[in-house]
């Protein structure tokens, strides 16, 4: 008897403890609100279809023509950092825990993908090529990629931005250490704040003025030579084919090929995200600041609110705008 | 009983001269003592302090600051502070208000404050400092660094209006001051912020602006005191409408000094208890002298009447007093009771009233039941007699009331009557339904909405985006909880739940601002605005935070979330503790406990429940009261049913009144229902007491009715009329609470009388109807 209860309260202590570890990795779903819109919002889309938009909480939601924003159910409670689609329906999230979610409904609900909050790393940027294949950067260069349309990621470590002292080290403790290896290389990377795919050419910026491209959809990477020592949190690629860099306190660049020029910003506002028009450049900063740059002149207005505007998209002649505090929209004259 | 009555006549006015003389030595006694008697506001008094709420609030007071908070906010008349008269203003009061006694030091906040510092992110790290620079000179150079220092600080619509017209300076009140151990004299400290703040400091160019629970008691005390003139024009009223009842000057005399007495043993007693009169409760030495003067006159009518008839003033003054003392002596001990059992009540101020109420009604049974008589002895019946001289006009006029009235026991009549009270009750029941419970209105509802306290409060609500409408949740977790992810995220997850319930404007926890120091640290991406999973992250995150930020204490075992509502209105309080209370279940572990409450909506929230559950109760112990004396001196459950009806439905008519005046359900208005009771319950016990003797003999209603008519009617009639019209004048009172007072009492003085003589009667017909003939 006697026996039987002590196997039993074994059992159930031993049960509990699985019931526990799996419960600190098992992802919660974002809470039903009220008000999901008054949030932090990291990155908005249009995806043809309709707006989505992402960040705290797990909060996602999204917004068709004159619709109301509707919250989306989504299986995280993680601050969501970046959103993509490719086509109406098909799209993807990532986020703090390293977390990855996919739609298939045009953003109205979401599944996990990858969930790996022991590696207490933050996705910070997702984008496709196409259906199929896809990136996810984040904190301490962290690489993923996908072949599958984001149903499996593989890791990948981008050797390129090693420092050139530490390569043969690195190589040598590949070979020896593989555990001290993953351990050495875990935190040697500078954050990847930002991936662009265009046509031809693929740009990565991030931490400690990282800006790098590459030519072969993200097999090899080419680092620009060092021109700002702050951190890059956006790149965008003009329509005449110069690509425009911002980052930290308001410094931006626009260049072509290893041509760069520093433009004159006439506030220091962060820069988080650079919108690409016709024939103006916006980019949105910190503090609710705009800057708009037209024949490579600057100039800049600035929210009333002083919300700091995460990102945006053109929709006609306005641009929707994610910001600390909620989605807001605001005309833009061309 | 009759034996002990006829004793207790056979002591006293075989004694007349020891009593008179007992009485003129406690009057001087306790009129002594009375002089001392001091106005005294308190917070703590205001608050139930056993209400779980209050646990919680009283435990972290000392840490986190209570509830009791006073705001000044500094304006420049141009709209613009950044200038330097403006800052040596503001400097100034920041200074001035850190001396003033009673300020919890360590919490005075302003841009002044060493707490006040802004933190900016640069390429290498952070970069922050005290928002006004050590080196601040008021040049145009240095304002412009303090204003962006502002703007990185983030203090905007909280230390800075929110368009920069004004600057706040806050401070926390200590009931008890730490060094000197002695208990905050609030209307002194409210004095002090205008004679060493407001006065001295403001100028032509900066205007100053106070609110907070101090200032609110100060200026509702200032107002109080002009209550006096209210009183004395009210007693000089009352004076000359006895005077015209019975044309005597002496016996006129006789009631308004007894009543007058009893007020000063009243106060007497109450300071030689150690009590002090709160602001609020300042009416009640008027009730007190209102119900003396209602059975004053009842005593000095009988007198009369007796004389009339031929006897002696001192065979009339035995003969009333022995007639008197049982119903008089009934109707003000269950008023006595009926007050008593306001205790039950745990806030401090209402079992203040409590005891104020009940001692003031108790004395009156010794001053106008006992001393009055024996006074009215040693009168010549010639001065007495015109009372009840058949021959003067006012006889007339009450003898054709009195036929008017004696037709309510005709049973169509009394069908008529009965119908209508029945509609009015209805009408008041569904009315009474909607009684609120709180306070209904911005600012201090005691006060006028012109008044300087209320402007005050509707400037800055205006101009800052925070109010003073704060609400705390006490998160109590283990030491160095803080740096444990899940309950962070706990708080985080709760808090994000809060921000989402209607009426609440923001939040902030140690959550969210680890949160966004997390973003800083990660050169102010606000990608990073999350909680670090490691602990070592969250020790980074959350250590920039200080103590006095308020939102932790020094172990961070205890974590308060503060929640900014956009009012304080009853249902917008109720409607967030009551989804606090399930959030708190589903996010709370054994470990992490979310409590409610403190700041002033936790204290509203524990007062608004105590009040709202206290009403039942004290409706129950009130009436309880007044239906077992009843039942006990009549001894007839009839009786008993014909008081206690008309009394009833005429409390709930008063309470349909207060919802059409909007007047919410608060501390200060919860015993005037009780009061009301008591006002009340004297008229129907004179009148059914003459009668039950000659319907216990089996007379008619119409007639022992017509009897105690004749006998105590022109007197319930007379004390009715006269103390509605005395309270009536309050309407023109500085204090918002008086107004209504005046109006809720005229009311009930008026109506009571009316329930008393048309609708007691009618409802005689109903019982007695076997007697009709």
């Amino acid at each position: 008897m006697i026996k039987k209860v002590v196997a039993a309260s074994i059992l159930t202590m031993a049960h509990l403890a699985v019931a526990e570890s799996s419960d600190q990795i098992a992802p919660q779903s974002a809470l039903m609100v009220a008000h999901p819109e008054q949030t932090l919002f990291t990155d908005i889309t249009d995806t043809g279809k309709a707006l989505v938009a992402v960040g705290k909480h797990g909060t996602i939601i999204y917004k068709k023509a004159e619709q109301k924003w509707t919250q989306a159910s989504v299986p995280v409670q993680s601050l969501l950092t970046a959103v993509t689609f490719k086509g109406n329906d098909i799209g993807w999230a990532c986020g703090h825990d390293a977390s990855i979610l996919k739609t298939t409904d045009g953003g109205k609900t979401w599944t996990v993908k990858q969930y790996l909050p022991q590696l207490e790393k933050p996705c910070l940027d997702i984008e496709f090529v196409n259906q199929q294949h896809g990136f996810a950067v984040g904190a301490y260069g962290m690489f993923f990629e996908t072949f599958d349309g984001g149903e499996s990621w593989n890791k990948r470590f981008i050797s390129e931005f090693v420092h050139p002292d530490d390569v043969e080290y690195l190589n040598d403790l590949k070979e020896q250490d593989p555990a001290g290896y993953e351990q050495e290389t875990a935190f040697i990377l500078p954050h990847f704040n930002r991936l662009l795919i265009t046509d031809d050419n693929m740009y990565l910026a991030g931490e400690m003025g990282l800006v790098a491209q590459s030519e072969d959809l993200g097999k090899t990477w080419q680092k620009f030579d060092s021109f700002y020592r702050g951190s890059f949190f956006s790149i965008n690629e003009t329509k005449d084919n110069h690509f425009v860099v911002a980052g930290l306190r308001g410094n931006a660049f626009i260049g072509s090929g290893q041509q760069v020029q520093q433009l004159k910003t006439d506030k220091t506002a962060t820069v988080n995200n650079i919108i690409v028009d016709d024939s103006t450049t916006y980019m949105l900063a910190n503090s609710g600041v705009i800057f708009s740059i037209k024949n490579g002149e600057v100039t800049s207005k600035q929210l009333k609110n002083g919300h700091s505007i995460l990102s945006g998209v053109l929709k006609n002649k306005s641009l929707v705008l994610a910001t600390e505090q909620g989605i807001a929209e605001i005309e833009v004259g061309n | 009983m009759q034996a002990f009555l006829n004793q207790l006549v056979y002591v006293i006015f075989r004694h007349r001269i020891t009593v008179v003389t007992f009485f003129i030595l406690t009057t001087l006694f306790l009129g002594y003592k009375a002089t001392q008697i001091q106005l005294d506001a308190s917070f703590n008094k205001n608050i139930p302090l056993n209400h779980d709420y209050m646990k919680v609030y009283l435990e972290h007071e000392k840490q986190f600051g209570g509830a009791n908070s006073i705001l000044i906010s500094v304006c420049d008349r141009d709209g613009d502070i950044f200038n330097e008269p403006f800052f040596t203003q503001l400097k100034a009061v920041h200074d001035q208000l850190y001396f003033i006694p009673g300020v919890n030091r360590p919490l005075v906040n302003s841009i002044f404050a060493p707490s006040a510092r802004f933190v900016e992110v640069v390429e290498d790290g952070f970069a922050g400092g005290p928002i006004i620079p050590a080196n601040f000179q008021p040049t145009e150079k240095g304002l412009s660094v303090v204003k962006q220092n502002i703007e990185k600080a983030k203090v905007v619509g909280r230390m800075v209006a929110s368009d920069y017209s004004c600057a706040m300076v806050t401070a926390q009140l200590m009931e008890i001051d730490p060094q000197t151990q002695e208990k905050l004299d609030t209307l002194a400290f409210a004095q002090k912020l205008e004679s060493e703040i407001r006065a001295p400091l403001r100028t032509d160019k900066v205007s100053i602006h106070i609110i907070g629970f101090a200032k609110m008691a100060g200026d509702i005390a200032d107002g109080a005191k002009g209550v006096v003139l209210f009183f004395a024009l009210a007693i000089a009223f009352t004076f000359i409408m006895v005077w015209m009842f019975c044309k005597s000057f002496k016996l006129t005399l006789l009631p308004i000094a007894c009543s007058f007495i009893a007020v000063i043993w009243q106060m007497g007693l109450l300071s030689t208890l150690g009590f002090g009169v709160d602001p609020m409760s300042i009416l009640v030495p008027f009730l007190v002298f209102a119900i003396g003067v209602s059975h004053g006159v009842q005593m000095i009518n009988a007198i009369g009447k007796k004389v009339a008839e031929g006897v002696s003033s001192k065979v009339a003054a035995e003969a009333s007093f022995k007639a008197l003392l049982i119903p008089g002596g009934i109707a003000l001990l269950s008023d006595t009771v009926g007050f008593l059992t306001l205790l039950a009540i745990d806030i401090g101020i209402i079992r203040e009233l409590a005891i104020t109420a009940s001692l003031g009604v108790a004395v009156i049974i010794f001053t106008n039941l006992v001393l009055l008589p024996v006074m009215a002895s040693f009168f010549e019946s010639a001065n007495i007699k015109r009372i009840g001289d058949g021959k003067s006009t006012s006889h007339d006029v009450f003898e054709s009331i009195r036929e008017t009235l004696v037709k309510t026991t005709d049973k169509k009549v009394a069908r008529v009557i009965l119908l209508i009270s029945a509609l009015l009750f209805a009408f008041g029941y569904w009315q009474s339904d909607k009684m609120r419970i709180g306070d209904l209105h911005a600012g201090a509802p005691a006060l006028h909405e012109d008044a300087r306290y209320n402007q005050d409060t509707f400037l800055i609500s205006d101009r800052y985006a925070i109010s003073s409408d704060i609400l705390k949740v006490i998160v109590e977790a283990f030491p160095a909880a803080c740096t444990d992810h899940d309950t962070m995220a706990r708080i985080s997850r709760f808090q994000w739940r809060i921000e989402n319930l209607p009426s609440v404007q923001s939040a902030v926890s140690l959550s969210s601002v680890a949160q966004a120091v997390n973003a800083g640290y990660n050169e102010g991406n606000l990608k990073w605005q999350a909680l670090p999973r490691n602990s070592a992250s969250l020790v980074q995150a959350t250590s920039r935070v200080e103590t006095s930020s308020g939102l932790l204490n020094g172990d961070c075992s205890v974590m308060p979330i503060i929640i900014f509502m956009e009012d304080h209105k009853a249902e917008s309080i109720d409607h967030v503790i009551t989804q606090i209370k399930a959030f708190a279940q589903e996010e709370g572990t054994d470990d992490v406990a979310f409590r409610l409450a403190s700041g002033p909506i936790g204290v509203m929230a524990a007062t608004n429940e105590s009040v709202s559950q206290a009403q039942v109760p004290m409706m129950i112990y009130v009436y309880g009261a007044v239906i077992l004396l009843c039942l006990v001196s009549f001894r007839s459950v009839r009786a008993t049913i014909a008081v206690v009806l008309p009394l009833y439905i005429v409390s709930t008519l008063a309470q349909a009144l207060m919802v059409q005046l909007e007047i919410g359900l608060t501390v200060s208005t919860l015993p005037v229902i009780a009061l009301g009771v008591g006002i009340g319950v004297d008229y129907g016990i004179y009148i059914l007491s003459s009668m039950m003797g000659q319907l216990k003999q089996g007379m008619p209603l119409s007639a022992a009715y017509r009897n105690a008519l004749a006998e105590r009617g022109s007197a319930v009639l007379f004390t009715g009329i006269t103390l509605a019209i005395g309270v009536s004048t309050w309407i023109f009172s500085a204090l918002k609470f008086q107004v209504d007072m005046g109006i809720l009492l005229t009311f009930m003085f008026l109506v009571n009388m009316l329930g008393a003589v048309l609708l007691l009667p009618a409802i005689g017909t109903l019982l007695w109807s076997d007697q009709k003939k």
